[in-house]
C-alpha cells in the first residue's frame, strides 16, 4: 500500500477479526471486550449480511465507533462495503488505534482478513467464536453445513460460547469431538481455545535483523504455554531471498523450508510475528538478534 | 361522443398481446393513454382535424416492453465504461481489437492525467490470439493511466502496471485467501489479472462520481433502454444512497421512462433511519408512510418490493445448488454446491415480516437449493395464491422437478433468465451436464402450470436486448449450439408475453401496461420487422424504429427511417 492510497491513514492500524456463525455469541464477546477502556479508540466495524442488522442495531452507542457494512455480492453492486467503511475511518481526523469487525455469521473471516491486509492493515489476530450447544448439528446442516465448516480455515484461536448451558461431561465430549472433525479437514495446526472472557492478547513483533533457524526453533520451542499461537513470516540467515511463513501452536512448528515470495524491495526486510496469549498473560519474550 | 385522439397509429401489425383481440389494425392515443385499439373504421372514429395520423408502413406495434429484472443503477457507470465484450454484446474479438476499442474509448472521452479508464466485459475466451490478456498489453497505451478491465464474471479485472502500483500489488505480494494475482510466467511477479478477494479492495481507489455527475448520465442511461424499446426499467437491488440519487432525478424530471425500485432488504434499515430518525421499529419493521409508498408512482418513479437475495450467481458458481458440481468451486474447492448468503433462519424470519407486511417480495435464487430454501421460508410464512402476495422468484435458474409445483401451491412466480443458454449454456453444461443444466429457466412447464413467466437481461450482468430474451426462451441454444432442455422451448407469442404483460403482472401493473387495450398507458415499441412472422434466429436482427412512453415518442422517429 504505497503513501497515495485513500487508507494511507490505516496503514499498519492493527485488526482483529472476529468470525463465528450467526447466533454464536460475537455480539456478546465483543460487546464485553468493547467496555474495557483499553479499547476506548477502536473501531468496529459490523457486518451483518447474515441477520439484517440487528446486531448492528444492539452495537450501536451512538458515539460513532460501530460502523455496519453491508456489503451483498460485490458482481451485482459493483461496490465494495469492506472498503467504503474502511475510507470512512481513514478520513477521520482522529484514525482509530485498532479495527475490530465483526464478520456477517455467513463470512469466512480468512478472507476478511486477507482483504484487512491487502488494505495495509496490520492483522492482530483472527477469532472464530464456536457455539458448543449447536456445533454439531450446524456441522451437518443440509444447508449451512460446508459453510460453517469452511469459517475454521486459516483462524488464529477458537473462543468457545454456550458451553455454560451445557454439562461439563458435553463440553468435554464436544470439543474432542469438533478437534477430530478439525483433524479430519485440515493437515494444519489446530486452533488452539482461548477460554477467558476477555479479547485474547496479541503482540507483534517487528523483526529488524536476521537470526538463524535453530535459534528460532528454539525459542519458540520455549514460549510459555500461555501464548497460545505465533503466525507470521521470519527473515532467517539461510535464506536471504525472502520471508519464511512460520505457525506454532502447542508443541507444533511449522516453518517453511523456503520462502513462498521475494522481498519487496532489498532495503524492505523485515519479518514480522503475532504472538496471540491468554488475556492475561504478559507480553511475550522474542527471539534475539543473532 | 368519441374522445379525439391526438395520435392514430396504422398500416402495420399491431400485436395487442390480449387473448381475445390479439391483431388490431390501428390505435389511438390521447392525453399519454389508448383511447381506442382495433379495426382501422373503430379507431378513426377518434379523429379530428388536430390528429396526427402515422402510417406504420409496414412495420410493427407492441406494447412497450418492461425490464422485469436488472439493474438501472448499473446502467449509470456503464455509460462511462469501455465495452469490451466479445460479440454480439460488444466488439472485442482479439485483443488488438480490445486495445483498439480502449483507445477509440479515449479519443472520444479524454483522460486527465492520473484518471482511471474502466472497461466491463473481458472474455478470454472471446479472443483469437490464443492467450490471455496482461498487463504488457496494455502498458502501452496509457501508462500514465490507471487501467481496470473488468472481467465478464464482475469478480476480477485486468489491471496495467500503472493500476497495480497503486493498489501496491507486486511480486512480494500473497496471494489473498478466497482470491488471485495472477504471475507472469516463471516469476511472482503479477500478470494483470486479479480475482476474488484481490479484486474487492480495487473499489476503494476508483474515484466516486459526484451525485451532479450521476444524475447527468441520466439521459445516457436511460437511452440503452429506450433504444431497445423498453418503457419501464427497473432498478433491482436499490441502496439507501441511490434511492436519494433516483428520488432527485425523479424531481429535477429526468426521467423519462418508468423506474421501478426494489430496495434491496439489507439497506432497508438504513434507508428507515435516514428518513424516519424518530420511528423504533424492530429493523424490518416499515412504519406505515414507508409501506405506503409502495405501488404508485411518482413522476416516473416508484418502490415496488424488497429485493432478497438467497444466493450467488451459477456461471461463478456462488449459487446454491443441493448436488456438487462437476467441477471445483471457485477457488479449487472438491465437492463444490455453493452456498446461501443468508442462513435458513434469517430467511424465514425476514420473508415471514415482510410478508406479515403486506409487502411484495422479489427474491434472487440461482440454484435449486436457494430456491428450496424459499420456498420453505414461504411456506413457514403461511403463503398462498388466494392472497395475491405475487412474490417473484428472480432467475428461478437451475430448478429440479416438483419445485414449479410448489410455487403453484404457494403462489410464486418465475422471472426467468433465458439469455444463459446463449451466454453461459456451455459453461452450464460443463458445470452441471447436460440434463442439470437443461433444468435452467423451465418457462414451457412454468406456462403449462398457470404460473405468470417473465423474462429479463439482469442488466449489467447481460447486455439489454428483448429479442435475444424472446430468442432463447425459443430456442434455448449455446453458443455452441446446444439446445438445453428442448421440451422446454416457448413460442413466440409466450416470449413476447414474458416481456410484456407478464412483466406487467408481477410489478402489478397488469391494468395499465404490457398490451394494448383502451385506458392503458400509450407505452410502445415499433419494430422494423413483425417477430411473431420470423424465425427464431432472424429475430436478432430486428430493429427498433420507436419508442413511445405515455404517447410521446422518446426514441426514435415514429414517421422517419430505422433509427440508429
Amino acid at each position: 500500500m504505497n503513501a497515495s492510497s485513500p487508507l494511507a491513514a490505516l496503514n499498519g492500524v492493527p485488526a482483529t477479526v472476529v468470525g463465528g456463525y450467526l447466533g454464536s455469541g460475537k455480539t456478546t464477546l465483543i460487546n464485553g471486550w468493547l467496555q474495557d477502556p483499553a479499547h476506548r479508540r477502536w473501531a468496529v466495524l459490523v457486518n451483518d449480511l447474515g441477520s439484517i442488522n440487528v446486531d448492528a442495531e444492539r452495537l450501536r452507542r451512538g458515539d460513532g465507533r460501530v460502523l455496519e457494512l453491508t456489503d451483498g455480492c460485490v458482481c451485482c453492486t459493483l461496490r465494495d462495503g469492506l472498503g467504503a467503511a474502511l475510507l470512512e475511518l481513514a478520513r477521520r481526523p482522529d484514525p482509530p488505534a485498532h479495527v475490530l469487525i465483526e464478520t456477517s455469521g455467513m463470512a469466512i473471516p480468512e478472507r476478511v482478513a486477507a482483504q484487512l491486509q491487502l488494505h495495509g492493515l496490520t492483522l492482530a489476530r483472527t477469532l472464530l467464536v464456536v457455539d458448543l450447544e449447536r456445533i454439531e448439528a450446524l456441522w451437518a446442516d443440509p444447508w449451512v453445513g460446508e459453510l460453517v465448516q469452511q469459517q475454521f480455515a486459516g483462524v488464529d484461536v477458537l473462543q468457545f460460547s454456550k458451553g455454560d448451558r451445557l454439562e461439563p461431561s458435553v463440553v468435554a465430549e464436544r470439543r474432542r469431538w469438533l478437534e477430530q472433525r478439525l483433524v479430519e479437514l485440515s493437515e494444519h495446526p489446530l486452533p488452539p481455545v482461548h477460554e477467558e472472557r476477555q479479547l485474547a492478547r496479541s503482540d507483534l513483533w517487528l523483526q529488524q535483523v536476521p537470526i538463524s533457524r535453530a535459534q528460532l526453533r528454539a525459542w519458540a520451542s520455549n514460549l510459555p504455554a500461555e501464548v497460545l499461537r505465533v503466525k507470521g513470516e521470519v527473515w532467517l540467515a539461510e535464506t536471504p531471498e525472502g520471508p519464511v511463513r512460520f505457525d506454532r501452536v502447542g508443541d507444533r512448528i511449522e516453518l517453511a523450508s523456503a520462502p513462498q515470495r521475494p522481498w519487496r524491495s532489498a532495503l524492505q526486510r523485515r519479518g514480522q510475528l503475532v504472538a496471540i496469549s491468554r488475556a492475561t498473560a504478559p507480553s511475550p519474550s522474542w527471539p534475539l538478534a543473532a | 361522443m368519441a374522445s379525439v385522439a391526438e395520435l392514430i397509429l396504422f398500416g402495420g401489425p399491431i400485436l395487442t398481446m390480449e387473448f381475445s383481440h390479439p391483431r388490431a389494425e390501428a390505435i389511438a392515443i390521447a392525453g399519454g393513454c389508448i383511447v381506442a385499439v382495433g379495426s382501422k373504421d373503430e379507431v378513426m372514429v377518434h379523429a379530428g382535424p388536430q390528429t396526427r395520423r402515422v402510417d406504420l408502413q409496414g412495420r410493427t406495434l407492441l406494447p412497450g416492453f418492461i425490464d422485469a429484472h436488472g439493474h438501472f443503477t448499473n446502467a449509470l457507470q456503464v455509460v462511462k465504461w469501455a465495452n469490451i465484450q466479445r460479440p454480439p454484446a460488444g466488439p472485442v474479438t482479439s485483443i488488438a481489437s480490445l486495445q483498439q476499442v480502449l483507445q477509440e474509448h479515449v479519443q472520444a472521452n479524454p483522460l486527465q492525467p492520473g484518471q482511471w479508464l474502466v472497461a466491463y466485459g473481458y472474455d478470454p475466451d472471446g479472443l483469437s490470439d490464443g492467450r490471455p490478456l496482461d498487463k504488457r498489453d496494455l502498458d502501452p497505451l496509457f501508462p500514465d493511466n490507471p487501467l481496470m478491465l473488468i472481467h465478464n464474471s464482475n469478480h476480477g479485472a485486468v489491471l496495467n502496471s500503472c493500476a497495480l502500483k497503486l493498489v501496491g500489488y507486486d511480486a512480494s505480494t500473497p496471494d489473498p485467501a478466497g482470491g488471485v494475482i495472477v504471475r507472469l510466467p516463471g516469476s511472482t511477479e503479477p500478470a494483470g489479472l486479479v480475482m476474488e478477494t484481490a479484486f474487492i479492495p480495487l473499489f476503494v481507489h476508483m474515484p466516486k462520481p459526484s451525485e451532479e455527475e450521476l444524475l447527468e448520465r441520466f439521459g445516457d442511461a436511460q437511452q440503452l433502454y429506450l433504444s431497445q424499446g423498453i418503457t419501464t426499467a427497473q432498478d433491482g437491488a436499490t441502496s439507501a444512497a441511490d434511492l436519494g440519487l433516483f428520488q432527485k432525478a425523479a424531481q429535477q424530471g429526468r426521467l423519462l421512462l418508468d423506474l421501478v425500485l426494489l430496495p434491496l432488504v439489507l439497506e432497508v434499515p438504513a434507508m428507515l433511519r435516514e428518513r424516519f430518525p424518530d420511528f423504533h421499529g424492530g429493523s424490518l419493521e416499515l412504519p406505515q408512510p414507508a409501506r405506503d409508498a409502495f405501488g404508485t408512482y411518482h413522476q416516473h418513479l416508484k418502490l415496488q418490493g424488497i429485493k432478497l437475495l438467497v444466493d450467488g450467481s451459477p456461471q461463478g458458481k456462488t449459487a446454491f445448488w443441493s448436488e456438487p458440481l462437476l467441477t471445483p468451486g471457485p477457488n479449487g474447492e472438491a465437492n463444490w454446491r455453493g452456498q446461501p448468503l443468508f442462513p435458513p433462519e434469517v430467511l424465514n424470519d425476514t420473508v415471514a415480516q415482510l410478508a406479515g407486511q403486506g409487502l411484495q417480495m422479489f427474491a434472487h435464487c440461482n440454484g435449486d437449493a436457494a430456491i428450496s430454501m424459499m420456498i420453505e421460508a414461504c411456506r413457514k410464512a403461511g403463503l398462498s395464491p388466494e392472497q395475491d402476495h405475487r412474490t417473484v422468484i428472480i432467475h428461478s435458474q437451475f430448478m429440479v422437478p416438483g419445485q414449479l409445483e410448489q410455487y403453484v401451491e404457494l403462489g410464486l412466480h418465475p422471472s426467468f433468465f433465458t439469455v444463459h443458454a446463449f451466454f453461459y449454456g456451455d459453461v452450464h453444461i460443463a458445470n452441471l451436464g447436460l440434463e442439470r443444466a437443461s433444468w435452467m429457466s423451465p418457462m414451457a412447464s412454468a406456462i403449462a402450470l398457470g404460473l405468470h413467466c417473465s423474462n429479463h437481461n439482469d442488466f449489467s450482468v447481460t447486455p439489454i436486448e428483448p429479442m435475444r430474451m424472446m430468442e432463447t426462451a425459443m430456442t434455448r441454444r449455446s453458443r455452441s449450439g446446444v439446445v438445453l432442455g428442448e421440451h422446454e422451448r416457448v413460442d413466440v407469442n409466450a416470449a413476447l408475453r414474458a416481456l410484456t404483460i407478464e412483466a406487467a403482472w408481477q410489478i402489478r401493473e397488469e391494468d395499465s401496461k404490457g398490451s394494448l387495450a383502451v385506458g392503458k398507458r400509450a407505452d410502445l415499441v415499433v419494430l422494423d420487422h413483425d417477430p411473431t412472422a420470423l424465425t427464431p434466429e432472424e429475430l436478432l436482427s430486428i430493429n427498433v424504429v420507436a419508442t413511445v412512453k405515455d404517447g410521446v415518442c422518446v426514441y426514435g422517429d415514429l414517421a422517419g427511417a430505422v433509427a440508429g
